[in-house]
């Protein structure tokens, strides 16, 4: 890609925060941005590896809780230290997670995941003692250099860096050995494996890396909401996040950052018809898969490719 | 080649067995092949030749017997580590990286020579920057090396067969290995494209130092490029030794030659 071309993507993308900021509001930007850092975190092992998750949801919750742990019990620590520790433990989790998995194949790693999104909110119900149980607990905002962040403005800037950093390194990671080892892995096993490129190292560092990612957007998401309880982090959310991926295009970053646009703006114009969220976004992913196997990402391109001739 | 004491030996099989469930692919099979050596594997369908290719790089356990590696047993190893010792490969119905390009196979197959860590990777500094525009240009000078650098930017999938193996045998080559395995490399070429392969097989050695170990259908390729040729028949060694007498043993004549060769 030129630089040109970047240069009018990224605008283009502050243009359209610009206009949802107007129309939906601030909060519903910073979900957004939040939900962008999920579905590039989870397009990392869907996307690259074809390990498909049913359970980010629980990451998120990992992350949202221990910032908002974080908060109760070491408030003077920096917003920066709470990213990187609900970040790490969920990225401890991903290890937990991704080492059984590497002896499960596609459907069943969905099935292990799936289970492990219900264990977390099972645990954080059982654990009331820490997480108040089913009454929830309420987020401190984040500090800055000892300002803290209560506005949703100042939370956007905050959920708008934190973003930009994943979408940049996300993007590197991509273009650097290690997606190419991921997507070798994804293509031929074998083959990966006789080229020196370790099958157990790889398929787990995909899963540390996408939980490291999702562990920090639950940080922003607990900022964000500032209550947070289990039900918030739903096996329907965790499937709303595969959507994203898929809708967006499985393996592009651009295309997470759509799909995650476009399935936080769709579900608040669907908010009135709550009982038919679910069959809308089922549909919307079927159609998606069989029409554009590429997802909106691919439609782009295709797109561009008859623009320029 | 003439011969043969230990320190010329790059890979020994040694006494290897495979077992598939009840089935004995592998029967005590032992050969060594010499550093700079080209070495065939012949033998008719079922014989276990891929079996054998798949032990010796990792893919399969032997049941029992050992492999050594430049003096180093492999068996039991992730094929991952037995080519980050120098040991490469092709297979016989390709495992190119499909939706990626000729080139991006050929810079996967470079991996273990890019320095840089996961973290800088992140970051892609200037260093990694570095990094990946030589490793760029030395993905380019293999495709080159094997005739094919005009699909360089090709997606893999869309190229025909013939370019598809060139690929392949260029990835195995960008892991700077020792030893290279080429699993039927003839198969589905036609006289003009097998004779092109005979030459680079050739120049795989004489210019790289690779010693290469066939398994091979196509009679005539193999007997006119092998220094050395190992006969197998329903999982053991029936004969081995320089190309003109293989062909002459009668027990091989019988089992295998007889059929084809006349």
């Amino acid at each position: 890609m030129t630089w040109a071309w970047r240069v009018l993507l990224w605008a283009g993308g502050a243009a359209g925060l610009w206009w949802l900021k107007g129309t939906l509001g601030l909060f519903v930007v910073n979900l957004l941005l939040v939900y962008v850092v999920v579905a590039v975190g989870l397009n990392v092992l869907m996307g690259f590896t074809g390990q498909i998750s049913a359970g980010h949801a629980g990451f998120l919750a990992v992350g949202a809780y221990v910032a908002a742990l974080v908060g109760q019990h070491a408030p003077g620590l920096g917003v920066g230290w709470a990213l990187l520790a609900a970040g790490t433990v969920s990225a401890v989790l991903g290890v937990v997670i991704g080492l059984p998995a590497l002896r499960l194949a596609g459907f069943y790693i969905a099935m292990a995941t799936l289970a492990f999104g219900v264990v977390v909110s099972e645990a954080i119900l059982q654990l009331d003692a820490w997480t108040g149980g089913a009454d929830g607990m309420y987020v401190l905002a984040p500090t800055w250099f000892g300002v803290s962040l209560e506005t949703d403005e100042q939370k956007f800037w905050l959920v708008l860096a934190v973003a930009v950093l994943t979408v940049v390194t996300a993007s590197n990671l991509a273009r650097s050995k290690v997606g190419r080892a991921l997507t070798a892995l994804r293509e031929s096993g074998v083959a990966a494996e006789c080229v020196g490129i370790s099958t157990p190292f790889y398929r787990t560092l995909a899963f540390v890396v996408s939980a490291f990612y999702t562990g920090m957007a639950g940080a922003l998401f607990a900022y964000v909401v500032s209550y947070i309880s289990p039900d918030a982090f739903s096996i329907e959310l965790s499937i709303d996040f595969v959507a994203m991926v898929i809708l967006g295009g499985m393996g592009s970053i651009g295309g997470s950052i759509l799909g995650a646009a476009l399935l936080t703006v769709l579900d608040q114009y669907l908010a009135a018809f709550q009982d038919f969220r679910a069959l809308i976004f089922g549909l919307a992913v079927v159609v998606c898969m069989i029409a554009l196997p590429n997802g909106l990402q691919g439609l782009f391109r295709a797109a561009g490719a008859r623009l320029r001739g | 080649m003439g011969a043969r004491d230990t320190d010329r030996t790059i890979l020994s099989v040694d006494n290897v067995s495979v077992d598939f469930g009840g089935l004995r692919a592998l029967n005590r099979c032992s050969f060594e092949v010499s550093k700079g050596e080209i070495y065939s594997i012949i033998g008719p369908n079922g014989a276990g030749k891929s079996t054998l290719f798949n032990v010796v790089s990792g893919i399969h356990r032997p049941a029992e017997g050992r492999v050594l590696f430049r003096g180093r047993r492999v068996d039991g190893l992730r094929p991952s580590r037995i080519s980050r010792m120098g040991m490469a490969r092709s297979f016989q119905n390709l495992e190119l990286f499909s939706g990626m390009t000729a080139l991006e196979n050929v810079l996967a197959g470079g991996h273990r020579h890019l320095g840089y860590g996961f973290f800088r990777g992140l970051v892609f500094d200037p260093g990694v920057r570095r990094e990946e525009r030589r490793a760029r240009e030395e993905a380019r000078g293999l495709l080159a090396f094997l005739g094919v650098e005009g699909y360089a930017n090709s997606p893999v999938d869309d190229l025909p067969y013939g370019v598809q193996k060139k690929v392949e045998i260029a990835r195995a080559l960008a892991t700077g290995p020792g030893v290279l395995l080429l699993d039927e490399p003839a198969a589905g070429l036609n006289d003009r494209e097998t004779g092109e392969l005979m030459d680079t097989i050739h120049r795989i050695r004489d210019e790289r130092g690779v010693t290469l170990l066939l398994v091979e259908h196509n009679m005539r390729f193999v007997m006119g490029l092998s220094d050395r040729v190992c006969v197998l028949s329903f999982g053991r060694i029936l004969a081995e030794g320089g190309p003109e007498r293989v062909r002459a043993d009668p027990a091989v004549v019988e089992a295998y030659l007889g059929e084809t060769a006349c």
